[in-house]
């Protein structure tokens, strides 16, 4: 925790070894020796390497029917199979494919609008951002599922409409988290003495004042990205997903069914989702801790 | 007017900042700054004391340019700064520059001490990579840092050392004036000392103007040459350092001499002296007489009703009050000086 | 309302820190006592310990600070040893402490009211309409114009020297018999500081409260303490009546200090170039990296190789006026 300082006796001399400290250095370590957000990364790892490597190393075709519909675990297949004979283990591997992107470009889609609205609002205040504002209500109002809903409907359900469906419903809430960095941030001495020294806006806003509010920015995306999933998922379990592309939310949405009679064929695909938000929560989480420990030094 | 020795004239400045609408209709104007002149004169500096609130900082910033406004003018030499607008007022900054008042706050966490202090000239493509990197390190010696301490990230120096930091940054481009807004007013006694001496010698040495701005009568009789004496937004009082210091005229002056605490004094001197109670009236309604009338043991009827200008008494010395000169300071110095 | 014996009394109090390589020493073996009715001023640069001084006291050190040897006596207990439950009882009954910022001190939340209620509530068991009772009057004893109708205000609805009467008010509010004011005014102009200190007088020579006051002002201190304890990097250096101690300052840092701070030159004495201020060159070390021997030797004018070498004694100059510095005895004949 302790930090280079020039040496005591004197102004002019620095400590021979003195090492630039950068601030986000201390940040690294306190969230490498999070127990929590270690595992959250070990589970995320797996959880990618098995959707990235599993189809291919498991080599069991998800589409196919393999094995007599809904057998239990165990009983010729890993996992079980679901009502048409297909191997549940298969469609998860294939379908993590599906939804890990689904959620991590709806993720980025929700960030990148929340962001450049917040940063607008929260930069030029005034009307600008009174306008901005109105904007986001109305969107924070609406009921997102529903509006969710409406959207796959009328377009027809399709990866890039829902994609496109959850990165309209989901920027509200980082816009406005974006918006009130940018004013904390914009009234601190150290932006008006970039401007004073001939910055321009987009330097000002993107150079200056984007990578100091990046850090509550970066954890609500952590929750953003687990949000995402859980909603392709719920939206797929509605019968609003891409029939045609076999993702873990759909799995469970044409199973469910079958509920009563064979768990496992929403039970397992239902872990899956719930083993990767966890997973993403944890590193939020963990990101958090160490970006605001309680005390802080400030010399 | 006409003086070619001012480096900085400032005519009739008045920022006002709408803050949205008022309970009864219309619009919530905040007077910060209603209506400020002065000068200052090559390698002087120009002090400006006063309460919080009384629109100081909002001053320093119209000068800079990071606020808007309202009113009135704003001259480096003979170039109108107020005016001036996008590239060419871009252009302009490099002879105008300013240090804050929170070490803490006013540099970049994620930039390092020569990034920040080379960050002025990159912003306005002064010099060459290499030249820029000179000019940093020798602004570091300037203000009494090794030159390998840009290596390292703000908050890796002490506060007083981040305000070093500062002053160099404020350096950098060669600027004619530094608006310094309360740059001591965060430190403790020691550190503050080293500050202000380093300000003087730097003065000195590289022939720099100051607009200082801080609410320590003290530091200011130490730094400046001429002050002016702020309340609500207006100068009550402005006269060259050793004036006013020596005979100060307005009632607002006095209570902030009586106020000041000194290591000699006796204790409990306080109690014994005319301190002023209350608070001053707000900046969104100022008062249509003389703006310190309400907490002024002086007034009167006609102080209630009318706006006393600022008079000129002589050798630079221009005091807003009615009875200026007339009054019988209620400081024991003041009076055997009178 | 002062009488000798002292109620507050700091014995030997060592505070350390947790560090990368062990625990760091923030405050070394500390002695000071306050008198009942008086005020003692606590000075030093920044981070000399100050306030940690005042955060052992309210047993409120930050986690990872702890007290590792020493007592001190509130009214002869020991309260290095209270349990929490006795702490609570102490703190806002016979200590409370006034911080620093009057912006962050106040929950935002509650009316101005509310808050000071409650801290009487809690601390003396009064009912609703008592403690309510004594919020007004407490409001109306720091001079809060309007007391009944401020009560309901919201601390943000208050200028800064006016949240800071309320800390005032708050402190007051259940007589403790002790108030460790940290830098109550720094915060805040010289006016208004002036009415608070003034305030603070009035408020002590009717209830008899002792006050330790943190600043680095040594101009506050003229004005309010009867006592002074100076303080260097985790040292307690100097100590003595405030007098003596503003007089003749028998700690090279002590006078280094007098001389740093600018006087107001008012009426004749304006004339002309003051005088220069005097520097204390360098800063304080940092924790974990400090010189042996004296820790004011390397910024100090008199250091020999003694004084590098060797921990000053703490050296008596005059009844109740001790420096640590070897230099001590010398300066003060010179
Ligand atoms: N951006 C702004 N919008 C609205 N009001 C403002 C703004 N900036 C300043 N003010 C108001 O203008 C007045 C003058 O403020 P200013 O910061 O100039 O005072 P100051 O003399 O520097 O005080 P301090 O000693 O506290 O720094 C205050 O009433 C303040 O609330
Ligand atoms: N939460 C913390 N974590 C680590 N070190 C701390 C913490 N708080 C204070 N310190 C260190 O403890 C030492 C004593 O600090 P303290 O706050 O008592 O200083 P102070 O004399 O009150 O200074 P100031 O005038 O700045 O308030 C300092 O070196 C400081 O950097
Ligand atoms: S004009 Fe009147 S109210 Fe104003 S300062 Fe002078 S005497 Fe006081
Ligand atoms: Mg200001
Ligand atoms: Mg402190």
């Amino acid at each position: 925790m302790n930090t280079d300082t020039l040496a005591p006796d004197s102004n002019l001399v620095p400590p021979p070894a003195a090492k630039p400290d950068h601030p986000l250095r201390e940040t690294l370590v306190i969230f490498l020796k999070n127990k929590a957000a270690a595992a959250g990364m070990i589970l995320l790892l797996i959880v990618l390497v098995g959707t990235i490597f599993g189809p291919a190393l498991y080599g069991v075709d998800a589409n196919e029917m393999v094995w007599i519909p809904l057998s239990p675990p165990g009983d010729g297949t890993p996992l079980g199979t679901d009502y048409l004979g297909r191997d549940i283990l298969a469609g998860i591997l294939v379908g993590g494919r599906v939804t890990l992107i689904v959620g991590a470009v709806s993720a980025v889609m929700t960030i990148v609008i929340g962001v450049v609205v917040g940063a607008f609002a929260g930069f030029f205040g005034g009307r600008v951002d009174a306008a901005l504002m109105k904007f986001t209500e109305f969107f924070q109002v609406l009921p997102s599922l529903l509006l969710a809903m409406v959207l796959v409907t009328i377009f027809a359900p399709s990866l890039t409409t829902i994609i496109f469906a959850i990165g309209v419903v989901g920027w509200a809430q980082i816009a406005r988290l974006t918006r009130a960095e940018f004013m904390r941030i914009g009234n601190l001495d150290y932006v008006k003495a970039a401007r004073a020294a001939g910055a321009r806006d987009s330097y000002l806003m993107f150079r200056v004042i984007l990578p100091g509010s990046l850090p509550p920015i970066i954890v609500s995306s952590a929750l953003v990205t687990g949000a995402s999933i859980l909603f392709e998922a719920g939206l797929s379990f509605l019968g609003l997903g891409d029939p045609n592309t076999l993702s873990w939310g759909l799995i469970i949405g044409q199973n469910q069914n079958y509920l009563l009679d064979a768990w496992w064929t929403v039970t397992c695909p239902g872990m899956a989702i719930f083993v990767t938000v966890l997973a993403i929560s944890l590193i939020g989480d963990g990101i958090n801790d160490a970006l605001n420990p309680r005390a802080r030094k400030r010399g | 007017m006409s003086d070619g020795n001012n480096i900085l004239r400032v005519n009739g400045l008045k920022v006002h900042f709408d803050t949205g609408r008022a309970p009864g209709g219309g619009r919530r104007i905040v007077h910060a700054v209603d209506g400020v002149n002065f000068s200052v004169k090559k390698g002087t500096c120009f002090g400006i004391v006063g309460e919080s609130g009384s629109g100081k900082s909002t001053i320093a910033q119209a000068i800079m340019r990071l606020v808007p406004i309202t009113e009135g003018s704003v001259f480096l030499k003979n170039l109108q700064i107020s005016g001036l607008q996008g590239e060419s007022l871009r252009d302009a900054r490099a002879r105008f520059q300013m240090v804050f008042q929170d070490p803490f706050s006013s540099l970049n966490p994620r930039k390092k001490a020569r990034a920040a202090i080379r960050e002025p000239l990159d912003l306005l493509g002064i010099g060459d990579a290499k030249g820029r990197d000179e000019v940093a390190e020798e602004m570091l010696t300037a203000v009494g840092l090794h030159r390998d301490a840009g290596r390292l990230f703000p908050h890796q120096f002490s506060g007083g050392q981040r305000q070093r930091l500062c002053i160099a940054r404020a350096l950098a481009s060669r600027p004619d004036l530094i608006v310094c807004d309360e740059p001591v007013s965060a430190l403790d006694v020691a550190i503050q000392a080293q500050i202000l001496n380093l300000l003087r010698k730097l003065q000195q040495d590289m022939g720099l103007s100051y607009v200082f701005i801080s609410h320590d009568l003290a530091v200011v009789q130490y730094i400046c040459d001429e002050v002016g004496v702020m309340y609500l937004g207006q100068f009550v009082e402005r006269a060259p350092v050793g004036k006013l210091f020596a005979e100060a005229k307005h009632p607002y002056t006095w209570s902030l001499m009586a106020a000041a605490l000194s290591p000699e004094a006796e204790r409990g001197a306080l109690a014994k002296r005319p301190l002023l109670g209350g608070e001053p009236p707000s900046p969104t309604n100022p008062p249509k007489g003389c703006r310190f009338a309400a907490r002024c043991p002086f007034a009167t009827e006609k102080c209630k009703a009318e706006p006393p200008a600022l008079r000129d008494f002589g050798g630079g010395h221009r005091v807003a009050c009615h009875f200026a000169g007339e009054l019988e300071p209620p400081i024991p110095e003041l009076k055997s000086a009178a | 309302m002062t009488d000798d014996t002292p109620f507050l009394e700091i014995r030997n109090l060592t505070v350390e820190m947790k560090g990368d390589a062990g625990m760091i020493r923030v405050l070394d073996d500390v002695s000071l006592s306050i008198r009942r009715g008086t005020t003692m001023g606590i000075v030093g640069e920044s981070g000399c310990g100050k306030s940690m001084t005042a955060l052992a006291i309210m047993r409120l050190l930050p986690p990872g600070f702890q007290i590792t040897s020493g007592q001190i006596l509130l009214d002869g207990e020991d309260i290095t040893k209270a349990s929490e439950a006795r702490m609570r009882q102490l703190r806002g009954n016979d200590i409370s402490m006034i911080f620093q910022e009057p912006m962050t001190s106040l929950n935002p939340v509650y009316t101005v009211g509310e808050q000071i209620a409650e801290a009487v509530r809690q601390h003396q068991g009064l009912d609703t309409a008592k403690a309510e009772q004594r919020a007004i009057e407490m409001l109306k004893a720091v001079q809060i114009p309007g007391a009944e109708a401020r009560l309901g205000s919201y601390p943000h609805e208050f200028s800064g020297g006016m949240r800071q009467r309320v800390m005032i008010a708050m402190a007051l509010a259940c007589q403790p018999r002790l108030i460790v004011a940290d830098e109550p005014t720094t915060a805040l102009d010289v006016t208004v500081q002036a009415q608070i200190f003034a305030l603070m007088r009035e408020l002590q020579e009717e209830t008899g409260t002792a006050i330790m006051l943190i600043t680095h002002d040594l101009g506050a201190v003229a004005e309010l303490a009867d006592d002074v304890a100076v303080f260097y990097a985790g040292w307690r250096i100097e100590h003595g009546p405030a007098s003596a101690i503003l007089r003749h300052p028998a700690h090279p840092y002590t006078s280094g200090l007098m001389s740093c701070t600018p006087r107001l030159r008012l009426g004749a004495a304006a004339s002309g170039q003051g005088p220069a201020l005097l520097e204390i060159e360098g800063m304080v070390p940092q924790l974990g990296k400090m010189p042996s021997g004296c820790r004011f030797a390397p910024r100090c004018t008199l250091a020999d190789a003694h004084c590098r070498s060797t921990v000053p004694v703490d050296t008596e100059v005059e009844p109740g006026h001790a420096a640590m510095c070897w230099k001590t005895k010398a300066e003060v004949l010179a």
